[in-house]
């Protein structure tokens, strides 16, 4: 059974690979270490690199709330088949 | 030769039409460090209670600091201060561009404007001299054709220009200061302050040398901030989308203000991102005076009902406040309002709060089109949002009920109005929903120039490490903006951090949004430039000095505890479900309060600077001057 999770791009990284989403298929439940790990092999080291400073929100299938999550320490959170990742620049003021 | 301080300030009576120069003593310099901290000290010194802010005894000053100017990357900042006639207490807004630099050149740390002139002028300063001259052909003028007769004027493309448009000269209580057309110090109506003065603009232009005491050692720190600008993690970011960047990251995180503050989610915030900006009609990137994180833009529109508008910016302040707070989905019609703004010389945050604050009446039923002149004022009306703008900036109609601020204008309306004001202290608040954001919510709270949130900037709550809040303010819950327990801390923190920033006029978006410089490296630098002798203790405790200064004046101006508060919509109503993680949030002010004050030394029952604390930072005649008035009684002493 394949797991595919929809990734959407907002703030630096949707203007760096000049795209709005993909669609990522795994063959397992992936982590979100390992999802940003295949962005950077789809979009190269310098977009993966880039990944790993932003702000990432993941949407369960059937849940109105999206939950923050960043990296390292969040690297071994399991998403589920269906999930929506959001990859978001980090909130700070301006 | 300046070594960071020129070490004097111009001295320009209107009244009399006469120009001083004064020369600013080292005791000065060294207790209130510059732009800001100059400014606050004349403010509490010069302009006591009762001055009614638009007559002549109001005082407007204009400072820059010890790096203003020099190879400090975002050194360009400019302080403008007085007794706000939009709030009635402590005024003060601070613009980027190239204004600032200019003055340093021209020979100056600080300009003093008093009195009014009989006739409109505006003030030529060049290499250490200054003189007024006509502005009568200027006025009526908007800020643009100002500058641009000015330049054409003096014959000189280089002079920089910082003026007012017909928004102050028809008494909008929100005008601000315009320097290089965009740069704005729209805050608190300093340009109303300077029309009140039939002042219609500042030219500068100067060619005086900055040197530095040890330009080796200055030149070793500034490429060190460099490389830590470079590698920061948000340098793309700002690069790429500056402040626009915060369109999609408040609406994800469900505080973006939206209809008002109705709700924290606004449905098409994609259709006025800074991304789909940024991919439709940015031309290319802008900074102001050596910066080396250029985060603003040139933009141009070309396709719509806009097509040909091309401008400089917008702030992510100017442009949610066109089109998620009052419900706009276009993105054109938000830049032209930013734009109309910009030209009448108009604050966006003021402006656009009131125009919403008026759209949520109207969709209420409080008010109808007989009070608003026709227009239909409901969500997302863009043409009448660009018509009241400028019926605004024109007084005419119903936009003269809105001129002189929200507050005033729930007076007029009546109808139990007040309530659906958004602001503090009579300052109009920013495009986040304080509901969300628990330190944003305090620091709004209790800023010194009113509902702002550039005094304190506590962004450190998004960093979502419980770790990192142990380690840097005692909790695990600093790090999380949904959490209270320790943001009196934070905000305190970071209160020190934007007065540094104010006083050295460097941009916040690096000193405090970024982290970068330290109080350590902030004395070194201090050092390298003016060859004087800070250290990162002195440094900190001028900062403090400075921000207990502003809460003494404003306390000697009549605020308390109970002003320090939020409309009760953040205290009472929840975000709605559709604001995802932060629905249900609302803001439990006073456990953050009591918080807040302990950790200044500040009594916590009437918010008022304890004795003890005033006078270790020096502040002998402020502990004066509050005893003689009766404001600081025994009960202070600790």
């Amino acid at each position: 059974m394949h797991s595919t999770i929809k990734v959407e791009y907002l703030g630096t990284v949707r203007l760096l690979i000049k795209k709005k989403f993909d669609i990522y298929t795994f063959t397992v439940n992936p982590t979100l270490g390992l999802l940003v790990q295949e962005i950077g092999g789809r979009y190269g080291k310098i977009i993966g690199q880039e990944c790993k400073k932003q702000v990432f929100i993941i949407c369960e299938p059937k849940s109105d709330r999206g939950i923050f999550y960043k990296l390292p320490k969040d690297a071994n959170i399991l998403l589920k088949q269906g999930s929506v990742v959001k990859i978001l620049n980090n909130i700070t003021g301006g | 030769m300046s070594l960071g301080y020129c070490r004097k300030a111009l001295r320009v009576d209107l009244t009399n039409q006469k120009i001083m120069t004064e020369d600013l003593s080292p005791e000065f310099l060294n207790g209130y460090l510059g732009g800001r901290g100059l400014n606050m000290k004349r403010l509490y010194d010069e302009v006591p209670p009762g001055v009614d802010p638009l007559g002549p005894d109001n005082k407007l000053f204009i400072g820059v600091g010890p790096l203003t100017g020099t190879l400090f990357p975002g050194s360009a900042r400019v302080n403008f201060s007085a007794k706000s006639p939009q709030t009635g207490i402590l005024g003060d807004s601070n613009a980027g561009g190239f204004f600032g630099p200019e003055l340093k050149f021209a020979g100056f740390d600080q300009v003093i404007i008093e009195g009014a002139s009989p006739r409109p002028v505006y003030l030529y300063i060049k290499n250490g001299k200054a003189e007024l001259r006509s502005a009568e052909h200027l006025l009526g003028r908007d800020v643009f054709a100002t500058q641009e007769g000015i330049i054409e004027e003096l014959g000189d493309t280089r002079v920089q220009v910082a003026c007012i448009g017909p928004a102050a000269e028809n008494g909008v209580r929100y005008a601000g200061v315009f320097c290089n057309l965009v740069r704005a110090a729209a805050r608190t109506g300093m340009g109303t302050v300077m029309a009140s003065k039939n002042l219609k603009a500042i030219a500068v232009r100067g060619t005086m040398d900055l040197k530095a005491a040890d330009p080796i050692k200055f030149m070793q720190i500034i490429n060190k901030v460099d490389k830590d600008i470079a590698s920061h993690v948000e340098y793309q970011t700002r690069l790429l989308l500056g402040t626009t960047k915060l369109v999609h990251a408040l609406n994800e995180a469900g505080c973006l203000a939206t209809r008002h503050f109705q709700t924290g989610r606004f449905e098409d915030a994609e259709l006025v991102s800074g991304e789909l900006l940024a991919e439709s009609y940015k031309k290319k990137s802008k900074g102001c005076f050596a910066c080396t994180i250029p985060c603003s833009r040139f933009f141009e529109i070309t396709d719509g009902k806009y097509k040909g508008l091309k401008s400089e910016g917008p702030e992510f302040e100017g442009l949610a406040g066109f089109s998620s707070r009052v419900g706009v989905s276009d993105l054109g019609a938000a830049l032209k309002g930013v734009d109309l703004c910009n030209r009448y010389g108009m604050d966006v945050i003021s402006t656009s709060e009131c125009i919403s604050f008026a759209m949520e009446l109207f969709e209420r039923g409080i008010i109808a089109t007989s009070d608003t002149d026709g227009l239909e004022l409901k969500w997302g009306n863009s043409e009448a949002v660009l018509e009241l703008i400028e019926k605004i900036a024109y007084r005419k109609g119903f936009g003269d009920v809105l001129a002189d601020g929200v507050v005033k204008a729930a007076t007029h309306i009546g109808k139990d109005s007040e309530k659906y004001a958004m602001h503090v202290k009579g300052l109009e608040l920013f495009q986040a929903d304080p509901r969300g954001l628990k330190g944003y919510a305090l620091g709004v709270a209790v800023a010194t120039r009113g509902g702002d949130h550039l005094r304190s900037e506590p962004s450190f709550e998004f960093y979502e490490d419980p770790e990192e809040g142990i380690r840097r303010f005692g909790v695990p819950e600093a790090a999380f903006r949904l959490e209270y327990k320790g943001k009196g801390k934070v905000v305190k923190f970071y209160e020190e951090r934007a007065a540094l920033a104010d006083c050295l006029n460097v941009c916040k978006n690096t000193l405090v949004n970024m982290e970068i410089l330290s109080f350590k490296e902030a004395a070194e630098i201090l050092n390298a430039v003016t060859g004087m002798e800070f250290n990162e203790e002195m440094l900190q405790k001028s900062c403090e000095r400075i921000l207990n200064l502003e809460r003494a004046y404003i306390i000697r101006e009549g605020i308390r505890r109970k002003d320090d508060n939020l409309p009760e919509r953040f205290l009472k109503e929840p975000l709605p479900k559709e604001c995802g993680p932060s629905q249900g949030s609302i803001v439990e002010l006073e456990s953050m309060l009591d918080e807040y004050y302990l950790e200044h030394n500040w009594d916590k029952e009437t918010g008022i600077p304890l004795r003890a604390k005033l006078i270790d930072l020096g502040l002998h005649e402020v502990v004066k001057d509050l005893e003689e008035r009766g404001i600081l009684s025994e009960r202070f002493t600790l």
